[in-house]
């Protein structure tokens, strides 16, 4: 599993291929799902993010990976686990900092449906599905979960039309 | 636990340890306040918030609450051991050591800005 990582400004930033340590249980999928407004021929493509950036009390991390594939219609689909709780075990891998504990608590999973269903329309057409996530106990957010999923659902888009994937990430980033 | 940080370290450390108690001064805060500012820390609108808490506080004289008092304990360890040459993350790490996890936001900050915190910072606060 390939990875690269970029800052811009306080945030740092790691692209994976894939990480199979931040699939998880899903207790339920979240969905959401439009006519398209234009079909367009994407490719499968899948990227897992990493974000940190540190705030001196506390940090924001969130990682989220996923899958976008060719269809009919524009619709996303987020696994989602079992609420937080302080302590659980971390068995996915950071590349940001300390391990993180797998899976998407449901308030990460609304944050993130919520993300996606606001940028989609980037897309024409597609479906995306969200299957792979890690937080941290102490530092992971809605917020930083909302922005990791506007970052990925950049890449995936970005991936789908070629684009170099280190500027998708300082535009995007850039912006928060 | 403190015995391999450098010793100017461990003196500061120890003196803000011993602060707590709500023992904290404008200058403290000043100190604080340049550290967040100096790394970029105060685009986050929650250090803005507790700044703004602990300001007012010692304006009028009110006490510090727990949380204001673990901020400041936290914030005065890691811009001391930044200053003294430690990379932000160990110094942020060692600082986290200073109050339990949770507990260095006032709830009314964490209340005013529930999209930057998890539900673990609000179920600390939770009938406290």
């Amino acid at each position: 599993m390939s990875a690269s990582l970029v800052k811009v400004g306080h945030w740092r930033i790691a692209i994976i291929d894939d990480e199979s340590s931040a699939a998880f249980q899903i207790a339920e999928w979240l969905t959401w799902s439009t006519p398209a407004s234009t079909v367009s021929p994407v490719p499968s493509v899948r990227f897992v993010i990493e974000i940190f950036r540190p705030l001196g009390g506390r940090n924001s991390r969130a990682l989220l990976g996923g899958e976008l594939s060719k269809a009919k219609d524009l619709s996303v689909r987020v696994a989602q686990s079992s609420p937080i709780g302080a302590g659980g075990e971390a068995s996915c891998r950071s590349r940001l900092g300390r391990d993180l504990v797998a899976g998407l608590p449901p308030e990460f999973a609304e944050a993130v449906l919520k993300s996606l269903v606001r940028c989609l329309p980037v897309l024409g057409s597609g479906a995306v599905v969200i299957d792979r996530a890690g937080y941290d106990d102490v530092d992971s957010s809605p917020s930083a979960f909302e922005h990791a999923a506007t970052l990925l659902l950049g890449l995936l888009h970005g991936r789908a039309v070629a684009s170099n994937a280190e500027s998708v990430v300082e535009d995007i980033v850039s912006s928060w | 636990m403190t015995g391999w940080l450098p010793s100017s370290a461990q003196r500061r450390l120890a003196r803000f340890v011993a602060a707590e108690g709500g023992a904290f001064t404008a200058d403290d805060l000043g100190t604080v306040r340049e550290y967040l500012s100096s790394q970029g820390f105060l685009d986050d609108p929650a250090n803005n918030a507790m700044v703004d808490r602990i300001q007012s506080a010692i304006d009028s004289g009110r006490p510090l609450t727990e949380g204001e008092q673990n901020f400041m304990t936290h914030e005065l360890t890691e811009a001391n051991l930044v200053n003294d040459g430690m990379s932000q993350e160990a110094a942020h790490e060692i600082a986290s050591g200073t109050h339990p996890p949770f507990s260095n936001y006032d709830p009314a900050v964490i209340s005013q800005y529930p999209d930057l915190f998890n539900e673990n910072w609000f179920h600390y606060w939770e009938g406290r």
